[in-house]
């Protein structure tokens, strides 16, 4: 049987990147009947494992679901590598003049907080633009899908809003899409990161 | 990597307009992705790790499929795949920085408390969250690549290539981490306080 000092020396021969699947073995039987060496070191058989060639463990995530999870979210485009271009393209001229028209007619708009008393709170995310089609609201609350959640227009204007309840205490990253192609981030807010297209998002903290 | 040609292959369809082969991919790459995603987020000490593990490897997912015209065939499409994750966790991290050090010292209450008394939870429950712990106190430098390496399940070559780095430096890296986890774990004490110097 493996003795504690040995089993030192096994992590150390890992150390070294010359360890061996039959002192692996005894090593693990060792941590198996030693409470002390488990509590040192079993945290680091994942990293041995993945030096031996071993499969690793990877906690129960159920793959397929994940798997559907992902393709749900996908884009509708057949042509995957189409749909980056118009965020990084980002406006046309006629959209660049509603995009301007944005950030002046943004002004009072923005996110309204309401019912302040839960851990949840609803936020009203609201946004004018001119002669839009259509807006949505996409981000890290619906996976970026650009299609869940969409504004609906304040009368007969150029106002379109959404309440959404989120959770306090988090970060929150969001675009409008106008008319299901034009990336902005919100003009209300100064904050924005970036958006890994070339473009920015807006950063909310709840 | 054993699957080389099937990633290029499955790439392929999906290019040519065939969406359900990105499934194959997504399969093939979601454990290690999911398991890179929750370490990068809980040594950036992002609470709820498991719930945003998730979330940001299928946000990789998703724009590694939008930009998937971009990857070039014949190239590793792990480390493709990887660096859309890297790059993307590197932005998410600033947003992060403030729950960090708020989370940091939760983690280290947690680590003392679990050290009083280790067989109240399941040593290998733990093990991840351990893990992790541990990887927090890596210096940066290294703590990515052992992450890429480790839980992403790249080779050297393809760490190096996320990493902008020659192979040597990787290899130099991947040990100075061992050295270091080792140091850590050893250091572990029932008791006692195992904060370290790797900070």
């Amino acid at each position: 049987m493996m003795k504690c000092e040995e089993a030192r020396s096994v992590i150390s021969s890992w150390v070294e990147g010359d360890l061996d699947d039959r002192r692996y073995r005894e090593f693990k039987a060792h941590i198996g009947t030693c409470q002390e060496c488990a509590f040192k070191f079993q945290s680091l058989t994942l990293l041995m494992e993945k030096d031996l060639g071993k499969k690793q463990a990877h906690g129960p995530e159920n793959a397929e679901e994940f798997a559907d999870t992902v393709m749900a979210a996908l884009p509708d485009s057949k042509h995957p590598g189409s749909v980056i271009r118009f965020r990084k393209a980002f406006i046309s001229p006629a959209l660049a003049a509603a995009a301007a028209a944005i950030f002046v007619l943004g002004l009072g708009f923005g996110i309204f907080f309401t019912k302040l008393n839960t851990n949840r709170t609803t936020i009203r995310f609201t946004i004018a633009v001119p002669d839009a089609q259509s807006v949505h609201l996409a981000g890290n609350f619906n996976r970026w899908n650009n299609k869940t959640y969409e504004l609906r227009r304040v009368g007969s204007g150029d106002i379109w809003e959404i309440e959404l309840r989120l959770a306090k205490g988090t970060f929150y990253v969001y675009n409008y899409i106008i008319n299901g192609e034009t990336w902005v981030a919100d003009p209300e807010v100064p904050l924005t990161v970036d958006d890994g297209f070339g473009g920015s998002s807006s950063l909310l903290r709840l | 990597m054993d699957s080389k040609e099937t990633d290029d292959e499955a790439v392929r369809r999906v290019l040519a307009g065939d969406k359900d082969a990105y499934r194959i991919l997504v399969l093939r790459y979601s454990p290690r992705m999911i398991a890179f995603c929750r370490s990068r987020l809980g040594t950036a000490g992002i609470r709820e790790t498991e719930e945003e593990a998730k979330d940001l490897a299928q946000d990789v997912f998703v724009r590694a499929y939008v930009s998937l015209a971009k990857y070039r065939l014949g190239e590793s499409f792990a480390a493709w795949l990887f660096a859309i994750a890297a790059n993307r966790i590197k932005s998410k991290f600033w947003i992060f920085q403030k729950q960090r050090a708020i989370a940091e010292s939760a983690a280290k209450d947690a680590q003392d408390a679990q050290e009083i008394d280790p067989s109240q939870e399941s040593l290998l429950r733990l093990q991840g969250e351990s893990l992790i712990r541990a990887l927090t106190l890596l210096p940066k430098d290294l703590r990515l690549p052992m992450e890429l390496y480790y839980l992403g399940e790249l080779s050297v070559a393809e760490t190096a290539s996320i990493l902008k780095l020659g192979q040597e430096a990787v290899k130099t890296r991947l040990f100075r981490g061992r050295k270091a986890l080792k140091e850590i774990a050893e250091s572990k004490k029932p008791s006692g306080v195992s904060r370290s110097i790797y900070r």
